[in-house]
């Protein structure tokens, strides 16, 4: 009983630091921008030489184009943002006025970039599912 | 007659959650640190969830420790020399446990829970493992046991040796005075010990004194160059606790079922994160050793993580979200 009562008591305790941290205002969500693209991909994956980026119109996450023309995704978790380098499983189709970029991982959603304008041809890199 | 021995982190809690809030004060009026409010509720929630599989089974635990001390080598008292020592043994034991859970990925499905947030603060610190007694985390203090230690001793010191961790996990604290910082476990040092930039990966493994891996060859200071970057190699893709948890687990489930050979099975359960059978894979030494390469190359160029490329240009695409790196 004394356990349970302890547990509930931690419970409580985490809801109130949780909501404390809400309330401080720590809940931003960074804008992702060409630059911030290229210097995480560059950051997480050692070697792969961010050459350029495309940028979904809504600043959460983006393509970018390494070098030997391998490809990456920059998608925002919180306020950080998450890398992946896309395997030879990643789909990337079109969708409308954007892209959607799955890369068949269990715990990362299919990610959709929303585009201006046509993306480069290099976003598609071999595979192109309309 | 052996003491009644409270346990240590029970009675932290309360600081801990004060602790909590003054560093989050301290965030908000310095601008240094960070903290966000989804990534401390996943790992206060993963904290909770860690007291509640530890609470499961410690009566297990506790019996295997009395099972090995029935056949200890000496019998060692309730001196106060005796505590001292236990409490410097268990964390030479801590240290080659946790250097074994950067390793070997069993060992890494368990602890990778504690890694998993791309923040360091209070709140990373108690971001602990839900399935630590599933990965046999426990064989490491049995020697202990054998020697001589009574089991209850051994749980105290245990106990200490895991507050002592928490409050090294903040970005508040720069360095100590030099002699604390040659001796003890820092928030500098863990720091180190939390980033993925090539030259820190897999460094100071140490709970509470860092002279083990000054010891042992793992030490790394941490550089005012290159500013810590947080995570794992692969960060996840969800905030949700429950995936942290057992994500690592999943993953080496998957990779025995497409395993085309004994030998491939073993190396992805007995091998270092990240090892593949057919290359150097993406463990910490073959990322070192292509950042090694990579500064080689270019001296001049930014160090991963650590520095910042140069301003992306319009580019000549024809399309708008595009940026270029200047040549």
């Amino acid at each position: 009983m004394a356990g349970f009562v302890q547990l509930l008591g931690s419970a409580g305790a985490v809801a109130l630091l949780v909501a404390l941290a809400f309330a401080m205002g720590f809940r931003t969500a960074p804008w992702l921008d060409a630059a911030r693209a290229l210097e995480e991909a560059d950051a997480a994956l050692v070697g792969f030489g961010a050459e350029a980026a495309l940028v979904s119109a809504d600043g959460t996450a983006a393509l970018v184009r390494g070098g030997n023309g391998a490809r990456a995704l920059v998608v925002r978790r919180g306020d950080r943002f998450v890398v992946r380098r896309l395997g030879a499983e990643a789909r990337v189709t079109g969708c409308g006025d954007g892209l959607i970029v799955d890369c068949r991982e269990t715990g990362l959603r299919r990610v959709r970039l929303a585009l201006d304008a046509p993306p480069p041809a290099w976003t598609w890199a071999g595979h192109r599912a309309a | 007659m052996p003491p009644d021995l409270p346990d240590p982190v029970k009675l932290a809690v309360p600081a801990f959650a004060a602790l909590v809030a003054l560093e989050m004060w301290l965030v908000k009026r310095r601008g240094r640190g960070a903290y966000d409010w989804r990534d401390a509720g996943a790992s206060l929630t993963l904290g909770l969830g860690s007291t509640v599989a530890g609470a499961l089974t410690a009566g297990l635990v506790f019996a295997i420790a009395m099972f090995v001390w029935q056949h200890r080598l000496f019998d060692i008292g309730w001196t106060w020399w005796a505590f001292v020592l236990a409490f410097v043994l268990d964390d030479l034991a801590y240290y080659w446990f946790h250097r074994t859970a950067h390793r070997v990925r069993w060992f890494w499905a368990s602890h990778v829970i504690h890694h998993s947030s791309q923040h360091y603060n209070l709140t990373t610190a108690l971001r602990q493992t839900w399935t630590g007694f599933f990965s046999l985390a426990f064989l490491f203090r049995l020697p202990l046991f054998l020697i001589g230690f009574p089991p209850a001793m051994v749980f105290f010191v245990a106990g200490l040796n895991l507050v002592y961790q928490f409050w090294i996990h903040t970005e508040q604290v720069d360095r100590m005075p030099g002699w604390f910082e040659a001796v003890m476990n820092t928030p500098s040092h863990h720091r180190v010990h939390h980033a993925t930039n090539p030259l820190y990966l897999d460094r100071n493994y140490a709970g509470v004194f860092i002279i083990w891996d000054r010891m042992f060859g793992t030490f790394q200071p941490e550089l005012a160059s290159i500013r810590p970057r947080y995570g794992i190699v692969k960060n996840l893709g969800t905030l949700n606790p429950l995936w942290a948890a057992v994500h690592e687990w999943a993953g080496i489930g998957r990779d025995l079922l497409r395993a085309r050979s004994l030998r491939e099975a073993a190396g992805r359960i007995a091998g270092p994160p990240g090892w593949q059978p057919d290359g150097p894979g993406e463990t910490s030494e073959a990322i070192r050793a292509r950042w090694a390469a990579q500064q080689a190359r270019a001296p001049g160029a930014p160090q991963a993580g650590g520095g910042v490329p140069g301003p992306a240009q319009g580019g000549s695409e024809p399309a708008a979200g595009v940026g270029v790196r200047g040549a």
